[in-house]
């Protein structure tokens, strides 16, 4: 009904991209078609409704990498389909496919047959590509709103483990602050520009600045920014992160951990590389300090931690830091590094994840512990999970080390020294907690009871292709990165 | 001379840090998110203002959309609330704490 | 002069009553006096936008707000039949912390404002302006108007979702 409504009104606009072509609304049908199909379709439809999510999920990332191209804009300015929203729809896509492919296991979980639980991460999906695409502060609020809604009702789902809901609770609190602040900041922004479209902003900024209005375009500006920090888990607005990667899900946990995480910097590259372009020397400061604080609350913060999602929550915060560093680098190269990190790490973290969503309910939980001796019994998913965890740590030669490479060089480049220091702290910091997984799988004997694990075939040569991934991605990122290169060139 | 922008934009200021105030003081969740929903407002008080004294209705959309969200948001906020009440009896933010290590 | 005091009259009556109402949100010991504080504050401040003469946002506002969202609230409180709040233990502690938060960003949001001062009401609002933001919405603004559909659905998924009985944590639904 609403995509019907959709094309009936949308034809009247003039664009220049014709607005059939925007892929939101094909996902936005495909999910709805989900939805429905999943209550009401035949048999044989419920019963797959997951693989058909992942299946329809690898399609449109397929079509996504090979028949993209940017340049144009639908809804009179308010779409925009440049290079950067292109390569962040691919990431959001590629976390979608993950996290759909992640649900068909656990079978026997309780929420697993649940239609909604395989349809909302298309309206997420939805919401954070538009972000990614937007053009005017309402078409960003309203779709990061969407984004905040459907996450609350993923992380929640579990309703009959007490912490899914106790994090959905958590989260809620958040996403309301982040809302409230995001508003605030708008309407102090609006005022002082006299205008919510990103371009026009963009002219009007520097000389608001200047002027007057001065001290409420930096009111603005703040709050705009820790609306953002909220979003993407910095220092000091992170206490929501641990709890949600620790009571979600596992799959909705790699999708947050990965998209999520992802929508919130194409949000933050979108308006420091759009409407606060004009001002982002006077932000980067700001967001350097964001950096690194969050290195350090992260990766300390995750040291004394036992449980694994937990342990990727805490350094989920570290990892935002680091993105963070590359942003407050303010160059083309900067912006380069962060896009690839984010890869980097989508595709390392949905190892990890990957490998726990499929293990933990053989395992037993998702405790360190419950890890023990699993070199012994399944040596082949001990390695997968070692690469993951190394690359996460930033050991060559994997995605991670090289990401974090540009990562600091952008940031040495651009006068961060200081920054750089903090940061290798932070590297060495997590050097320990990344290692203390693998002492537990390789060095301690597995618990006398335990059952025989059974991983079928299909998710294992899913997370082998990530970990294929992770290790091409660092040995061979020529191809990658010309794509990145290319892509923006014209931020 | 009447009121101008600043004096309403004091009001909706005032209004934000009281909300602000209260989400970090008050434990009761309903309570936290009355305070949410009052930061909101705040917001919305100083985008009506900034749009009148500007002559631009644009911003008055812009708060049409805040208002549409703030209550879909209420509507789930409230169910996981509930939810969350009928598993667990309580609705104070500090008894919230399985989720430590 | 007589209609320019009346006009500051009105302001600060609907000032200080979105203020003191706001306080009592924060300030009730019960949540049902919080519940209907926030209603008060929600039509004071609708008040400020007649004054301004933002006639539409003040009337959805009302209905919206203070109409349909807050009523959501004390049926959430009635169904939940909260107790008043104990005083809290660490009373003293958070009122610290709330003050050290809120009280420099007031002073900082004192500072910002200054530069703004002077009066004079806002220019008079075109006869038409309803019909302004009718059409803004719908060509204009066309896209998030769309998306909210997206979001206005999704809602509705979550909040059944979320409170179907049947799930296994939900003790009243158990036989």
């Amino acid at each position: 009904m609403i995509v019907g409504l959709s094309c009936g009104m949308l034809a009247s606009s003039g664009c220049t991209m014709p607005w059939w072509q925007i892929p939101e609304l094909c996902w936005l049908l495909l999910g709805t078609v989900l939805l429905l199909g999943g209550c009401w379709g035949p048999e044989t439809l419920r019963s797959r409704v997951a693989g058909v999510s992942a299946a329809l999920f690898g399609l449109m990332l397929v079509l996504a990498l090979f028949f993209w191209a940017p340049g144009g804009e639908a809804f009179g300015g308010f779409y925009r389909w440049d290079g950067l929203s292109i390569l962040f729809k691919r990431l959001f896509l590629f976390g979608g496919f993950i996290a759909s492919w992640m649900m068909l296991r656990s079978p026997d979980g309780p929420v697993a047959h649940r239609v909604e639980y395989v349809a909302l991460p298309w309206f997420a999906v939805v919401a954070m590509g538009l972000m990614a695409s937007a053009g005017d502060f309402a078409v960003l609020f309203v779709s990061l709103e969407t984004l905040t809604i459907t996450s609350y009702i993923l992380v929640s789902m579990e309703r009959d483990r007490g912490t899914s809901l106790e994090a959905g609770v958590k989260y809620l609190v958040m996403g309301g602050l982040s809302a409230a602040f995001l508003v605030y900041g708008i309407a102090l922004l609006y005022g002082s520009c006299g205008t919510l479209r990103f371009d026009e902003m963009a002219g009007r900024l520097p000389g608001a600045l200047a002027g007057d209005m001065g001290p409420v375009v930096r009111a603005g500006l703040l709050c705009v920014m820790v609306a953002v920090g909220f979003k993407v888990a910095a220092a000091p607005f992170q206490w929501w992160a641990p709890d949600v990667y620790q009571g979600a899900p596992v799959p909705i946990t790699g999708f947050l951990a990965v998209a999520s995480k992802a929508a919130g910097f194409a949000v933050l590259l979108r308006l420091l590389w759009g409407p606060f372009g004009g001002v982002r020397d006077t932000l980067a400061p700001m967001v350097a300090w964001l950096a690194a604080a969050s290195i350090l609350v992260g990766n300390l913060g995750a040291l004394s931690q036992r449980n694994l999602k937990r342990l990727m929550g805490y350094s989920g915060i570290g990892h935002a830091g680091y993105l963070l560093m590359g942003v407050a680098a303010g160059s083309a190269a900067g912006v380069e590094a962060v896009v690839y990190y984010l890869a980097g790490y989508a595709v390392a973290a949905l190892v990890v994840l990957g490998l726990l969503g499929g293990l933990v309910d053989r395992l037993g939980g998702a405790e360190m512990r419950h890890l023990n001796g699993l070199a012994k019994r399944e040596p082949g998913l001990a390695w997968l999970m070692l690469v993951g965890l190394a690359s996460l740590a930033g050991l060559p030669p994997l995605a991670g080390f090289l990401g974090k490479w540009m990562v600091f060089a952008a940031a040495f480049q651009a006068g961060l020294a200081w920054l750089v220091i903090v940061a290798g702290v932070g590297v060495v910091a997590s050097l320990y907690y990344y290692l203390a997984p693998v002492r537990n799988m390789f060095f301690e004997s597995p618990p006398p009871d335990a059952p025989p694990l059974e991983l079928d075939l299909p998710f294992r040569t899913c997370v082998s292709i990530l970990m294929g991934l992770a290790i091409i991605l660092g040995i061979a990122p020529g191809p990658f990165m010309a794509t990145i290169g290319r892509l923006l060139a014209g931020l | 001379m009447s009121p101008g922008l600043i004096h309403y934009l004091a009001v909706s200021g005032a209004l934000f840090l009281i909300g602000l105030a209260g989400v970090i003081v008050r434990r009761n969740i309903i309570v936290v998110y009355m305070c949410l929903e009052l930061m909101l407002a705040a917001g919305i008080l100083a985008m009506v203002a900034f749009s009148r004294f500007l002559g631009r209705a644009d911003g008055q959309v812009f708060v049409f959309f805040i208002i549409t969200v703030a209550a879909a948001e209420v509507a789930v906020g409230l169910a996981l609330i509930v939810a969350l009440f009928r598993a667990r009896r309580t609705t104070r933010l500090d008894e919230l704490n399985t989720l430590r290590f | 002069m007589g209609e320019t005091f009346l006009e500051w009259a009105v302001f600060w009556t609907l000032a200080a009553g979105a203020v003191a109402s706001a306080l009592m949100v924060v300030a009730g010991r019960s949540p049902v006096t919080c519940a209907l504080s926030l209603a008060c504050s929600m039509i004071f401040g609708a008040g400020l936008m007649v004054q301004m003469r933002a006639y539409f946002i003040a009337a959805i506002q009302v209905l919206v707000y203070a109409g349909a969202v807050i009523v959501l609230f004390l049926f959430i409180v009635m169904l939940m039949d909260l107790k008043a709040e104990a005083m809290r233990r660490r009373g003293g502690v958070a009122l610290l912390a709330g003050l050290a938060v809120c009280g420099p960003l007031a002073l900082a949001g004192w500072r910002a404002m200054a530069p703004l001062s002077g009066g004079g009401g806002p220019p008079p609002a075109p006869p038409d302006e309803v019909q302004h933001i009718g059409r803004l919405l719908f060509t204009d603004y066309v896209l998030p108007l769309e998306i909210t559909g997206v979001l206005l659905l999704v809602a509705m998924v979550g909040a059944v979702l979320l409170c179907r009985p049947g799930g296994a944590g939900d003790q009243e639904g158990r036989p």
